[in-house]
């Protein structure tokens, strides 16, 4: 054990050392590593950021139905029966919900900043709603419910809200499986560089590998020191990747902030969490020992044993 | 025990490096493997060192078939050996000490260890006071010396020196062949190639190698007399007019 770790110990020393050596090689293709890497990052960023925004809207279809303002609120409670008998006729099976004037005042007060510009009105200007959550409705019932709905008398206005919710779940499947391919490149591009770097090493050192053979060195050993390498610039390209994404994103968080603001909102990007980056550097590491890995096997079976 | 069983090696079909080679050295030997250049000798080392395989017939330590060996094993034998090559071998990048504590860090012994061992071993070749010097600071002499002491710092059970004398100056030259001889006073056999003939007598035994072959071979008895009319003939050439 003790033997192992020396071994180890000694691998890493020259490991290090071969950096002192030619520092600028290195750095550089810790440079170029990182930038193949912050791509993906940066995409993944942006997508953990959406996601917990579209996994809180409902995806089902979702009908908001707006009463006329002038209905009394028993007339709007009431109006649930003929809206359950349209749903009835029609056969779709949906949870219904009444959504008061005053609930919604009181909701739209809590949120959004738009406090001040309700004071201003005076009075309440939204009137009773019920929320109607289908399941399972295709689009054609959906427009014939929306017809059947706005025939009803009590009711003003009916809004299918769920199409764009469903555009963007759509979207966000499309961005992680080009997000997934993108990576999957980069990830065979970080391999390759690792790989002609790591080969470049090994010619600069093959006449302390023909020495370090003859004096009885197994190829562990002279492997070695190739891989903590290769790992430590996996690890350096995937801190640099993150810090590269990170420092991107305030930027980027300045015009989003002016953007969202005209919705109301204060929607921002944030950077990947502890262990999401700890799960990329792991994972930087691993295609940089790949790179070593690959190079170094192949590179020492050119030189005799 | 080295032996040597009908060893051929061809690097094409009519060139030959060795045909035909049989002879054995025993444990504790100092045998010199002399000829002229290009008669085989340094390839007699290589393949006991297991850098190069026979094209036919078969090299054995102790028993065991060097060339059938598994890569695998090969480093495991090599740990055996002692090896002084031809141009050293030195690494030019790391000093002195660091030389000849590498064979040391290569079985996995302590930098402590190591480095006492390789104090030790340049000591015991006069060499110590260049410990921390790099290995182009040093002359020819030197540098010999050095890679003796890598050679020896691991205790081998064999040393096999290729040419060890060469570019040496005649003090240089003995200093170093005298360290050798110690070595196997020790019970170390050693397996010297040299083409020359002015150190044939410290052998217990000379294997004279020609294109080749093994043409003779000379116990301890007969060496001085031999190696006399060697270095004779040699110098008649030499003085022979054109």
């Amino acid at each position: 054990m003790t033997n192992w770790f020396r071994q180890h110990a000694y691998a890493l020393r020259a490991a290090l050392t071969h950096l002192r050596a030619a520092p600028g090689n290195f750095l550089f293709n810790v440079l170029v590593v990182a930038i193949a890497l912050a791509l993906p990052i940066a995409g993944l960023t942006v997508l953990e950021n959406i996601r917990p925004v579209a996994s809180q809207l409902s995806i089902e279809p979702e009908i908001s139905v707006f009463l006329k303002p002038e209905i009394t609120s028993s007339d709007a409670a009431a109006t649930a029966a003929p809206i359950k008998n349209v749903l009835k006729e029609l056969k779709v099976s949906a949870k219904v919900k009444f959504v008061p004037k005053d609930k919604a005042l009181a909701a739209m007060e809590g949120t959004n900043n738009l406090a001040e510009v309700l004071a201003t009105l005076g009075g309440n200007p939204l009137p009773d709603a019920y929320v109607l959550s289908l399941a399972n409705a295709d689009s054609d019932k959906v427009e014939q419910l929306t017809a059947a709905l706005r025939g009803l008398d009590s009711i003003d206005i009916v809004q299918v809200d769920s199409e764009w919710v469903k555009r963007l779940a759509a979207l966000l499947q499309v961005l992680q499986m080009a997000l997934l391919f993108l990576a999957g490149t980069l990830a065979v591009v970080v391999i390759v560089v690792v790989f002609n770097a790591t080969r470049l090493q090994v010619i600069s050192h093959q006449a302390e590998i023909s020495v370090s053979r003859m004096l009885g060195a197994t190829n562990s050993f002279i492997h070695k020191p190739y891989y903590y390498t290769g790992a430590m610039l996996g690890v350096l390209a995937g801190c640099l990747a993150l810090g590269i994404v990170a420092l991107s994103l305030q930027p980027l968080n300045q015009a989003i902030a002016e953007f969202a603001k005209l919705y109301a909102s204060e929607f921002h990007l944030s950077p990947l969490g502890l262990l999401p980056s700890l799960g990329l550097i792991v994972i930087s590491k691993i295609l940089g020992l790949c790179g070593a890995y690959l190079s170094v096997r192949r590179q020492l079976s050119k030189i005799a044993q | 025990m080295i032996e040597f069983q009908h060893v051929s090696k061809a690097y094409s079909h009519d060139i030959y490096a060795l045909r035909d080679v049989s002879f054995s050295i025993g444990d504790g030997e100092l045998v010199f493997l002399a000829g002229p250049s290009g008669a085989g000798k340094s390839t007699v080392l290589k393949m006991i060192a297991g850098l190069e395989k026979p094209s036919s017939g078969m090299v054995l330590m102790n028993g065991q078939s060097i060339s059938k060996l598994k890569s695998s094993s090969l480093p495991y034998l090599r740990r055996k050996f002692g090896l002084i090559l031809q141009g050293q071998g030195l690494l030019l990048d790391r000093s002195v000490l660091a030389n000849v504590m590498l064979p040391m860090i290569v079985v996995g012994e302590s930098m402590t260890d190591a480095e006492t061992r390789a104090y030790a071993a340049l000591e015991r070749l006069n060499i110590q006071d260049k410990a921390d010097a790099s290995p182009l600071s040093l002359s020819g002499g030197e540098q010999q010396r050095v890679a003796i002491a890598r050679a020896i710092v691991n205790r081998p059970q064999i040393i096999l020196a290729d040419e060890p004398t060469a570019y040496l100056d005649r003090e240089n030259a003995v200093i170093v062949i005298n360290a050798l001889k110690a070595f196997q006073r020790s019970g170390v056999t050693c397996i010297i190639s040299s083409h020359d003939e002015q150190f044939l007598e410290q052998a217990n035994r000379v294997i004279y190698l020609s294109k080749g072959e093994v043409t003779d071979s000379w116990t301890s008895a007969l060496i001085p007399a031999v190696s006399a009319a060697i270095t004779n003939a040699t110098s008649l050439t030499s003085t022979a007019p054109a």
